[in-house]
């Protein structure tokens, strides 16, 4: 705690009896005959409850406040008030920072800004949509290119869909995959890696409703951002699967592809 | 409900002690009258100023380790006051110096006394009972909202922030008010002093 003078050092000495009797009946008669004494003395008890709820006083004021300041119940009620009012004090500080934000949020230039902000958002999505759009085009065309193009030397006839992680489409873009009886046929699921897919090779496994593997491979190239999986038709009966997306051990999970079949 | 704040002190009442331990007086109003007509002719005037010597016994009793510090500034104000009824002669100018004189003679008496009964000295736990219970900081808000918001404000922002923060920040409540910091700490004193007291009001109410 730092006193400006002499006397204030002496009145806090006081206060922490720590003074030899001579000196104490000093301060005691210059408070008891003049007031502007005694109003410094109680401004320097405030101030010492003050530092002490604050925890700023030395170890040593603080040793002397606790065994002789805090003796008397008035002290210790003032220093009681003091807490309470530091608690209170925090409270409508952080209920004000509440208000301010509420206040901010619903000022004019904010609605204004916030606005602005959802139009341009809106912009953005409304043309990230239609890029997703044509890419999905460009996708679908290569892949008609590829099915337009002569097998070399098919030996059996194929099925081909194309699956993005966490959904399926088929090249007829329905939500669930067609595939017709046709004896020895070749099912060819094109698998879209994910974004963030680390390079072949990856292990692709198709899973039954119950979680059996009904097939699984490694496949070891991707093409344009790919991978196929080619699966006999024989297996493939009517229902829900799910193709899981894997690296190579050791293991970890790209992606997931549920799709449904149907065999009309 | 809060209990109501009002800024002026009002003339105290007559203690209300049939006989106070440590003296052979009986105090009766009119002993206190003329202890009031000591300390100032004007009767409002006269009761601040009781209050305000009441407070400088306290601090004179509580520094020397009293642990019933209210009683012997009763005992002071009671032997002081029956004085003068019976008839001593005190002139104005020397009454705070006799009851200076007064105080060290009870203190005295008190320190012989406590020395031939061996009385315990006081005992305390310190950090527990530093903490103000839910029932004195519902009081407080009452008492902090009973109080016009700029006073309110001016407490509040008096007691927030610590080191230098808080001086900053005293500096900046000052300078609003266009006060020294001496007299910012003056001023919330007063209103520390309205708030005890009403907090006080308030939980005893509520008992």
């Amino acid at each position: 705690m730092g006193f400006g003078t002499e006397q204030d050092r002496l009145m806090l000495d006081y206060l922490l009896g720590r003074l030899t009797v001579e000196d104490r009946l000093r301060v005691e008669e210059a408070y008891f005959l003049d007031d502007a004494s005694m109003a410094r003395l109680e401004f320097l008890e405030d101030r010492l409850i003050d530092e002490y709820v604050n925890r700023e006083l030395s170890p040593r004021d603080r040793a002397d406040y606790e065994s002789h300041f805090l003796a008397s119940p008035r002290r210790l009620e003032k220093a009681r008030l003091s807490q309470a009012l530091r608690l209170a004090a925090l409270r409508d500080k952080h209920r004000s920072a509440r208000t301010s934000f509420w206040e901010f949020l619903l000022r004019p230039g904010f609605r204004t800004l916030a606005l602005a902000s959802a139009s341009i958002l809106l912009v953005c999505g409304w043309w990230i949509a239609i890029q997703s759009r044509s890419e999905l085009a460009r996708v679908r065309e290569a892949l008609a290119r590829q099915q337009r193009q002569p097998e070399p030397a098919p030996a059996r006839p194929v099925a081909a869909f194309l699956l993005y992680p966490g959904l399926s489409r088929g090249t007829a873009a329905t939500g669930r995959l067609s595939i017709p009886r046709t004896t020895g046929l070749q099912v060819r699921f094109q698998l879209e890696l994910p974004e963030a897919a680390p390079p072949p090779p990856y292990v692709v496994s198709l899973r039954t409703e119950d979680g059996n593997v009904l097939w699984s491979g490694q496949l070891d190239q991707s093409t344009a951002g790919t991978v196929t999986a080619a699966i006999d038709g024989a297996l493939l009966a009517e229902g829900d699967y799910l193709f899981v997306l894997e690296t190579a051990p050791p293991v970890r999970r790209l992606a997931s592809y549920p799709l449904s079949l149907l065999k009309p | 409900m809060a209990p109501v704040m009002s800024d002026s002190e009002p003339v105290p009442p007559l203690p209300n002690r049939e006989k106070t331990p440590g003296t052979s007086r009986t105090l009766d109003s009119a002993a206190f009258e003329s202890l009031l007509r000591l300390l100032d002719p004007d009767r409002d005037k006269a009761g601040q100023r009781y209050e305000y010597l009441r407070r400088k016994l306290t601090m004179f009793f509580e520094n020397r380790l009293h642990p019933d510090s209210e009683h012997l500034v009763d005992v002071v104000m009671d032997r002081v006051a029956c004085k003068l009824r019976d008839g001593m002669s005190i002139p104005p100018v020397d009454s705070v110096r006799f009851l200076y004189g007064v105080a060290r003679m009870v203190a005295l008496e008190e320190h012989r006394r406590a020395a031939r009964e061996q009385t315990t000295p006081l005992t305390w736990e310190v950090p527990d009972r530093l903490q103000p219970d839910e029932r004195e900081l519902e009081c407080l808000d009452r008492c902090l909202n009973a109080l016009d918001p700029a006073t309110r404000g001016t407490v509040l922002g008096y007691y927030l922030g610590q080191g230098s923060a808080k001086l900053n920040n005293r500096t900046g409540i000052a300078a609003r008010l266009g006060i020294t910091h001496a007299a910012l700490a003056n001023r919330t004193w007063r209103i520390r002093t309205r708030l005890a007291r009403c907090v006080r009001q308030c939980v005893e109410q509520d008992r």
